[in-house]
């Protein structure tokens, strides 16, 4: 028996050196946010044109990419903890809808917000890490500068027949902030799991009923089609 | 009680194993291909103002001898069975394509290639810069490999640089990624620009201003300094899809939301080309801005970036936008990039 026990110290001995950085402090835990979709009651189901937004327009949903940034974590209407991360998201790729928060104090948290783009101070080009992704996310300087906050494209139909449509959101100004009440119960050293939708069709809803007949199918350039889209945002995610 | 002390020792030694061999992934040394006779050179790729990170795949890291090695096999018709070499098609002058249309669609130019995942007009190719290379040498060129491996030269540095005894198609392939990984083209009149060297005159300006903003709105899949997203789009080209050629992302995905979907074609140096599009059809780069201006075809699966308001009748630019939009795309032309010897020919 002592000798299993020597032979688990070596083992355990010989791997102690790989562990680098510091330790994490006891009193915090991990957690993930997962990000799932829908239209309403139907599942997010690419390019099919089985939509119907609140002004009536039938659509399909071919790209669905943003930012989300400046997560606060709340208990009792106190701040207890911000992380300045910034998550790049592509509904259409699973692992970038699981954000990973590390080292969260551990708290039984009430409320969390967030911002729906890139906070000011990175939003400029250059100032997110120069991956392919984010360089895709690039808003021109010369309509502002910094990061696409979301891309939302796809095609709905008209008298005539399908036509696009993309909802762009971009410059800073325009950042969406929301919130959600949840009940997050961070525990020391484990990872706990938060799950929560974006219903697309919220963009399209309240306050501002979107019309991509009347109100035009691209926003991008257009102040006054991006304030109703970035109003629209505060209501696109609830818990799950 | 000689049983329990072979099987105690027996847990010792598979103890220490396990120790032995959950740790190795500590060595940080990320070729395991060299021979311990041979030391290759690190080679840090430089990359230009404002690009992206370029992720290379860990067992092909850059070494100096195989970016050399690449380069020996681009220039060298040993590859091929007929005579031609990578580099007949892909001529460094001329931005690493051939201008006119010798082919029944334009040759692609090998600039940048590192960062993409898609290759070909139609993305027949995805992956890495490796899985294409290997392609090229073993289904393209059908290389030879008893030639090459009676070949001293080539048997000694394929040793050299990958600690190989026997050449397959996967260490050309290797050796290929090597050399084109570095074939980045970063020093346009644009770039000097954005690094603040030199300053663009005001026409070029111009032109960049419709490039870049929803007037012509062609930075969202010629994408800020890569000039590529290196995604497929219907742009609107075609309305009916009379050649096989023309259904493009169509023929590999069979997904009939793909019709007419094509790569969107690199612009860096595009201003050296007299074929634009899949099929080379149009012969001018006035051809090409006059088509975004008034020849989108209207299609179902139309790119939405195609279809806003503005560009349903066309984006209205005047002779003098489109003439500017050209001015800007000129700037794009990197003569450093077509001159440099060290992409050239070997001695
Ligand atoms: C006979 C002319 C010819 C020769 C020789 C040739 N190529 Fe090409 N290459 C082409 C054409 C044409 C295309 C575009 C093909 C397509 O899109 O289907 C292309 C495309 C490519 C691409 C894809 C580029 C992109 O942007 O997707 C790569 C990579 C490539 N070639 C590598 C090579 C290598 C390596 C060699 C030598 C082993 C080689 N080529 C030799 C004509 C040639
Ligand atoms: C929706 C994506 C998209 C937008 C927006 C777009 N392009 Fe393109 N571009 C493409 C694709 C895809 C092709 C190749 C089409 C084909 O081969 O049939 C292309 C081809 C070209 C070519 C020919 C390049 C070559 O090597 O053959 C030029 C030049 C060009 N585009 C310039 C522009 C300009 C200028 C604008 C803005 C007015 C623009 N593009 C907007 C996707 C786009």
């Amino acid at each position: 028996m002592r000798v299993y026990f020597f032979a688990l110290c070596i083992l355990i001995w010989g791997c102690k050196k790989r562990e680098t950085g510091v330790q994490p402090p006891y009193n915090t835990g991990n957690l993930s946010i997962n990000i799932t979709y829908s239209v309403d009651a139907q599942p997010l189901s690419w390019n099919d044109l089985v939509y119907k937004n609140e002004a009536g327009n039938e659509y399909s949903i071919s790209k669905l990419q943003y930012y989300l940034s400046d997560f606060r974590f709340y208990k009792n209407n106190i701040l207890l903890q911000g992380v300045d991360s910034v998550f790049y998201i592509d509904a259409n790729i699973s692992n970038t809808n699981n954000l990973l928060f590390r080292n969260i104090n551990s708290e039984k948290y009430d409320s969390v917000s967030f911002c729906i783009g890139v906070m000011p101070a990175k939003n400029s080009i250059g100032g997110l890490p120069a991956t392919v992704d984010n360089n895709n996310m690039v808003w021109p300087d010369m309509m502002g500068g910094g990061y696409h906050f979301l891309k939302l494209e796809g095609h709905w139909k008209d008298t005539t027949g399908l036509n696009g449509f993309a909802m762009h959101l971009g410059k800073n100004g325009f950042q969406c902030f929301t919130g959600l009440k949840c009940k997050i119960d961070i525990l020391p050293q484990s990872l706990s799991v938060w799950q929560i939708k974006m219903n697309i069709n919220e963009w399209f809803r309240t306050p501002n009923v979107y019309n991509f007949s009347t109100d035009g199918v691209y926003t991008m350039g257009n102040d006054l089609l991006m304030q109703k889209i970035k109003e629209n945002g505060v209501n696109v995610f609830s818990i799950l | 009680m000689k049983n329990k002390t072979i099987a105690l020792t027996a847990a010792l030694i598979t103890a220490f194993t396990i120790t032995i061999i959950s740790c190795k992934k500590e060595k940080t040394t990320s070729d395991t291909n060299t021979t311990e006779t041979t030391v290759l050179t690190p080679y840090e790729i430089l990359l230009p103002t404002r690009f992206p990170e370029l992720v290379i795949p860990d067992d092909n890291k850059p070494y100096e001898e195989r970016i050399q090695l690449g380069r020996e096999l681009y220039y060298d018709p040993i590859l091929s069975n007929d005579g031609r070499s990578c580099a007949s098609c892909h001529i460094q002058s001329q931005g690493f394509t051939i201008s006119e249309m010798k082919y029944d669609m334009p040759v692609l130019p090998h600039i940048n290639l590192g960062w993409y995942s898609n290759f070909m007009w139609d993305g027949s190719k995805q992956g890495t810069l490796e899985d294409v290379m290997q392609f090229e040498t073993r289904d393209f060129f059908s290389t030879d490999l008893a030639k090459m491996n009676s070949s001293s030269k080539y048997k000694a540095l394929f040793k050299k640089c990958f600690g190989v005894d026997n050449i397959t198609h996967k260490e050309i392939g290797y050796a290929l990624a090597q050399f084109t990984r570095t074939l980045i083209s970063g020093d346009s009149k644009y770039d000097r620009y954005l690094s603040g060297a030199i300053d663009l005159t005001p026409f070029e300006k111009k032109g960049m201003e419709i490039f870049y903003t929803e007037k012509g709105d062609c930075f969202h899949c010629h994408t800020n300094v890569m000039y590529t997203d290196n995604l497929f789009h219907n742009t609107g080209v075609d309305s009916i899809y009379a050649k096989e050629a023309d259904k493009g992302y169509y023929n590999v995905t069979k997904n009939i939301l793909d019709l007419g979907k094509f790569k969107t074609p690199n612009l860096r140096n595009v201003a050296l080309r007299t074929h634009f599009m899949h099929d080379g059809r149009y012969t001018s780069l006035d051809e090409v801005v006059e088509f975004y201006n008034n020849g989108v075809r209207k299609v179902s699966n139309l790119d939405p970036i195609m279809t806003k308001p503005g560009k349903i009748n066309g984006l209205k630019l005047t002779a003098e936008d489109k003439a500017a939009l050209i001015a800007f795309l000129k700037t794009l032309t990197d003569t450093t990039f077509l001159n440099n010897t060290a992409l050239g020919k070997p001695e």
